[in-house]
């Protein structure tokens, strides 16, 4: 049975048995003789790759990371546009602001909608309790949660639970998700942006899973291709200039390249490595501590296991203190703390691979040739994210900033 | 986020000379590192005149014309020096950027790069949290408005840049105070101090462009440079030397004489350690390209204790030089030996390395399972057996600069 992420115990019974099936689902499409389903006595090393949170597309793109910064925490009274556009690195924020707009709290996630889905179609009590956890409210009404689905209702399936969750949890066409309870308004549950994805992952993965090869220009010989190569020549089921996609995709490679077999390791997911906390002064000019960071959702190290699978991390001041978080200071930039992307920038993600020994099987290089990586400026994602850059100037133009106190329906009924 | 092009159709870069990364360079054998500060109460025009001057000065030092040794009357015969292949670096810190310490301002505030700033003077944590600054009487200045990078073959090559500067300031009563110079010599047996092979690993020729040229517009004025940070390292000898190689070559994780990669440590029924090197080494045998490559630039190693040996934390992922995430940096440090203070010599690396993005450089630093969990390397909690945490290193003087692309005056003349 596969583990929850995390190492998580919130599903029991029939939504154990889904998510199980969920996960092995995700390997069928798996070719490669390398990448095995789970971890096995063949595969007893442990390999970290690992990222930066803060998204390398919107930077590369507008060339600049002040600009991406305020693009990637845009929110309108739809929610979090920047978010569910471009948090694209298997992790997402959510910026908590006083009414002065100063940051009072950074939220981020790593958790999978795959996983939430799964929860909320079983499980629909655990589910509200923890949306009302993460929102800071002692309830949260089910309408809010499940749209107009009651997730009660006598006869009702888990399909129509998870359906309904889907609807108003998860983004539709392009929007921020429409609940305010996963569009950052109230609360950041779990990751909503398309390519956030535990089958997203896993695809990632076995796509790169071949020993993939090109002949070098200046050696002639046969050697292995780089992450950004192997998804340049369109075998892979990567995006571009992304942190984490190449970096993947790259690392599994190489570890295909040298004969090893290998599987994501058992609870397969997407974790808060660290966060480089002491690079945050406070007002006195002292570091900021660790303790002021809360990581939650997931296992700590602990004896045996010295794995960080954290799949959440809340950052505030402690209270008692007359500051907030907007009164830190980067030491790394020396700018203030205006962004949620800044506290994400101290962030660093991790998927864990299980390993065997080199040369475990036969290595059969898959040549191809050896393709021209474009520069990130001028891959095609660039006209999104320059398209997006202009609406969102113009809408601070027009902004007139106020936030709903009521839940407010598509049809513009109040519902809570 | 992926570089530049890999080939051919590249334009030509505008680096400055002084960087050794395009293929066939090796760097001279003598380097200087003068720091220059702008007195407060210069304006603008005058720094940019001033520097201007110090630049021409160097471009004639290059063609072997020295000031005091130009012909003053006819019939006076045309001096001409030996040049020994000097090329000159200039770079701008975080201090020339700080309105508090030039009054009038030099340079607009916002011209600032964002993670050009002065490395944190002192505190717990600083400049690293595992790589503390050396004790008071060692410190050195690290940081100024200037930094001018000399690498000659000559001795006489780089002092005479140094001299030729200090004669144009007093001659010409120039708005400049030398702060210190920094001296550093490279070794041709390619060792370190440590007696381990040093560079072995560094950035292929064609990977190099990309790992170092700036490609954002943030701000506008460094697109096409690069970044360079300085880290004068003292080493303890003792305290290193008091190690069994064994030990030495699982913290450095290369064989001590040949430079072979470890690979695996096999753990005997009483917790003795035997290393087992990469097979097909030494270095010198007729390898072919792609297994020289592999002893360079090994894969990564399953073995947990390997993985935590200084040349894989340093290179985690051991992915592309392209992708930010990797934190890839090209090399270019010389070594160095000072007066003997308490009867010790006073050694050490002169780390310099060059980067599109300050932040690879601060991330191997400041990233856990990288190198900031241990002043070199090894495991933070060692088995029996294992080596236990040392402490060796110190850092005498650091500091950040922008390298902009070169242009006339001098490179980054725009910004004043
Ligand atoms: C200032 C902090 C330092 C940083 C950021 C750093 C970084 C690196 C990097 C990136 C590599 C290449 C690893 C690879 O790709 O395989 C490396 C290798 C190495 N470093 Fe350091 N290093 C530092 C300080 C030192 C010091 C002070 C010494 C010696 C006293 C040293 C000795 C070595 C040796 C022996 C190697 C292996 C040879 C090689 O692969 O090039 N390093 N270091």
């Amino acid at each position: 049975m596969a583990k929850e992420p995390g190492n998580l115990s919130d599903l029991t019974g029939r939504a154990q048995q889904a998510w199980d099936a969920l996960v092995r689902n995700y390997y069928r499409a798996n070719q490669s003789e390398h990448l095995l389903t789970e971890p096995d006595e063949r595969t007893p090393e442990l390999i970290a790759v690992d990222w930066g949170a803060f998204p390398a597309r919107p930077t590369a793109c507008l060339q600049s990371t002040a600009r991406a910064n305020r693009l990637l925490d845009w929110t309108t009274l739809q929610g979090a546009i920047g978010r569910a556009e471009f948090q694209d690195e298997y992790v997402e924020w959510r910026t908590v602001r006083d009414s002065d707009g100063k940051i009072r709290r950074v939220e981020l996630t790593t958790e999978f909608p795959e996983y939430w889905l799964t929860l909320a179609a079983y499980h629909p009590v655990k589910t509200l309790q923890l949306v009302a956890r993460f929102a800071g409210e002692s309830s949260v009404s089910p309408q809010a949660v499940y749209g107009g689905v009651n997730p009660f209702k006598r006869g009702i399936t888990p399909e129509e639970r998870r359906a309904a969750f889907e609807d108003a949890m998860l983004p539709r066409g392009g929007k921020a998700p429409w609940s305010p309870y996963n569009n950052g308004e109230r609360a950041l549950c779990f990751m909503c942006q398309g390519a956030n994805t535990l089958g997203g992952l896993i695809a990632l993965a076995s796509r790169a899973a071949f020993p993939y090869g090109a002949k070098d220009p200046d050696t002639g010989e046969l050697r292995r291709l780089s992450g950004p190569e192997a998804i340049a020549t369109r075998t892979q089921a990567a995006d571009p200039c992304r942190n984490s996609d190449p970096t993947v995709v790259g690392g599994i490679i190489g570890l295909a390249w040298d004969g090893r077999l290998f599987a994501l390791d058992d609870p397969a997911g997407v974790y808060i490595r660290s966060v480089q906390y002491d690079r945050l002064i406070q007002p006195d000019g002292s570091p900021v501590p660790l303790e002021w960071f809360e990581f939650q959702r997931g296992s700590r190290p602990r004896g045996a296991d010295q794995l960080e699978r954290s799949q959440r991390l809340v950052f505030e001041v402690p209270q008692g203190l007359d500051f907030t978080v907007g009164d830190l200071i980067d030491s790394q930039t020396g700018q203030p703390i205006e962004y949620g992307g800044q506290i994400a920038d101290l962030v660093q993600i991790v998927a864990y691979v299980r390993v065997s020994e080199r040369n475990a099987v036969p290595v059969k290089p898959r040549e191809l040739p050896l393709p021209d990586v474009l520069p990130c400026e001028q891959e095609r994602f660039c006209q999104v994210v320059l398209k997006k850059w202009d609406e969102f100037e113009a809408a601070q133009r027009n902004l007139l900033a106020s936030t709903p106190d009521s839940i407010v329906g598509r049809d513009g009924e109040v519902i809570a | 986020m992926s570089g530049a092009a890999r080939t051919g159709d590249q334009p030509a870069d505008r680096i400055q000379d002084g960087i050794y990364f395009r293929k066939g360079q090796t760097p001279g054998k003598c380097y200087r590192l003068l720091l220059i500060n702008i007195r407060s109460g210069t304006r603008p025009n005058e720094a940019r005149a001033a520097i201007a001057a110090i630049w021409t000065l160097l471009a004639e030092l290059r063609r072997g014309i020295v000031r005091d040794l130009r012909p003053l009357e006819a019939g006076d015969p045309e001096v001409i020096v030996p040049d020994g292949g000097l090329t000159c670096l200039l770079g701008f810190g975080a201090r020339l950027f700080n309105p508090s310490l030039h009054v009038p301002r030099l340079v607009a505030t916002d011209l600032r790069p964002p993670e050009l700033v002065s490395l944190r003077p002192n505190g717990v944590g600083t400049p690293f949290l595992n790589l503390p600054w050396a004790g008071e009487e060692q410190r050195r200045p690290g940081e100024a408005d200037l930094a001018l990078q000399f690498i000659a073959e000559t001795e006489l090559a780089v002092n005479r840049a140094v001299v030729e500067i200090w004669k144009l300031i007093d001659d010409q009563d120039l708005p400049l105070d030398f702060v210190t110079m920094h001296a550093g010599f490279s070794r041709n047996d390619r060792r370190s101090w440590i007696d381990f092979h040093d560079g072995l690993n560094n950035l292929e020729s064609s990977q190099r462009r990309g790992a170092i040229e700036v490609v954002l517009a943030d701000p506008a004025w460094m697109k096409g440079g690069t970044y360079m940070g300085v880290l004068r390292v003292s080493v303890d000898l003792a305290v290193w030397r008091s190690l069994p190689r064994e030990h030495q070559e699982i913290l450095v994780g290369r064989n001590k004489l040949t430079g072979c990669p470890l690979e695996e440590i096999e753990r005997g029924r009483n917790g003795e350690l035997s290393l087992k090197f990469m097979p097909g080494c030494p270095f010198g045998e007729p390898l072919t390209p792609a297994q020289q490559a592999a002893f360079r630039d090994p894969p990564r190693p399953g073995d947990p204790l390997v993985q935590l040996s200084h040349i894989h934390r340093s290179n985690h992922n051991r992915g592309a030089p392209d992708t930010d995430a990797n934190n890839r940096v090209f090399r270019q440090g010389y070594e160095f030996l000072e007066t003997l203070a308490d009867g010790k010599p006073c050694l050490g690396l002169h780390f310099v390395s060059f980067q599109r993005q300050l932040a690879r450089l601060t991330n191997l630093l400041r990233l856990n399972g990288w190198l900031r969990d241990v002043n070199f390397g090894g495991a933070t909690n060692p088995r029996a057996g294992e080596p236990a945490p040392i402490q060796f290193l110190s850092v005498v003087a650091g500091g950040l600069y922008a390298v902009p692309p070169n242009n006339d005056p001098f490179p980054g003349a725009e910004i004043f």
